[in-house]
């Protein structure tokens, strides 16, 4: 786990959407990615309702 | 997610309803309004694609997978516009101004969308450090403002226009942590489609 992620998983009542856009959970860790090509920026808006 | 593919690939801001003094501003609820989102937290990708969020398990595989999948959908999707701008920030005065000067580009012939096209900005800031009540302390993607958007009238592939925003920075705004969002999106009667998206930061000081 990320340093990171191990902050994240120290707080309580966070969003997970905001987690998973920001990085992934461990279990997928040291599975490289396929980047996409060719190189596209994807717009992800992101409603939130933190406390 | 963005770590893993990089902010070249994947472009993210967040629009807060809570943290009222800090995070929360009114013209979020433009896009709530805009995407009838009956509920939170949502991830909106492309504009097309509604997500609901996950449990608050940082190993929740579930929400990452559904979220890789619907990005993953969209990035081999051709750009039907290309963005490119300046960005600058007028630190001279007070407060500080940034500026804005796009040139969206048609890649493709734009009159196959039914409904209109615009263009929009929209100015977030990332590495905040705020306790939120819940226990947060790091916030990126905090959308500040939202600009004013405007109609995309060229159609023919190569043409081109120019479009120029400019915006007061709150003092509590970190500049090197501002990033201002451009994007077209297909209005309805159109399908809410993001046709091309960009993500412009200031020049390093010198």
């Amino acid at each position: 786990m990320t340093k990171k992620a191990y902050h994240w998983s120290r707080a309580l009542g966070f969003l997970a959407a905001a987690m998973m856009l920001g990085s992934a959970p461990a279990s997928t860790h040291g599975a490289p990615p396929t980047l996409p090509s060719p190189s596209r920026l994807v717009l992800i808006e992101q409603f939130t309702s933190t406390n | 997610m963005q770590q893993e593919y990089g902010r070249d690939h994947i472009l993210v801001v967040a629009y807060h309803d809570n943290l009222d003094s800090y995070f929360r501003i009114s013209q979020n609820r433009q896009r709530d309004a805009y995407y009838n989102r009956p509920y939170r937290p949502v991830a909106v990708f492309d504009g097309l694609e509604l997500l609901q969020g996950g449990n608050g398990n940082p190993n929740d595989v579930n929400t990452y997978n559904r979220y890789l999948a619907a990005y993953l959908r969209r990035a081999n999707v051709p750009n039907r516009v290309s963005i490119t701008s300046t960005f600058t920030l007028d630190a001279s005065t007070t407060p500080r101004r940034a500026t804005l000067i796009a040139e969206v580009e048609a890649l493709t012939d734009l009159s196959q969308f039914n409904g209109p096209l615009r263009v929009r900005f929209v100015l977030y800031e990332d590495n905040i450090n705020f306790r939120a009540p819940n226990g947060e302390t790091h916030f990126d993607w905090v959308v500040r403002v939202i600009l004013p958007d405007a109609d995309l009238t060229i159609r023919q592939p190569e043409e081109s226009t120019m479009l120029t925003r400019s915006v007061e920075l709150n003092p509590q705004w970190v500049a090197q942590n501002l990033g201002m969002a451009v994007f077209v999106q297909h209005d309805p009667p159109g399908n809410k489609e993001v046709l091309g998206a960009a993500d412009f930061h200031f020049p390093p000081a010198n």
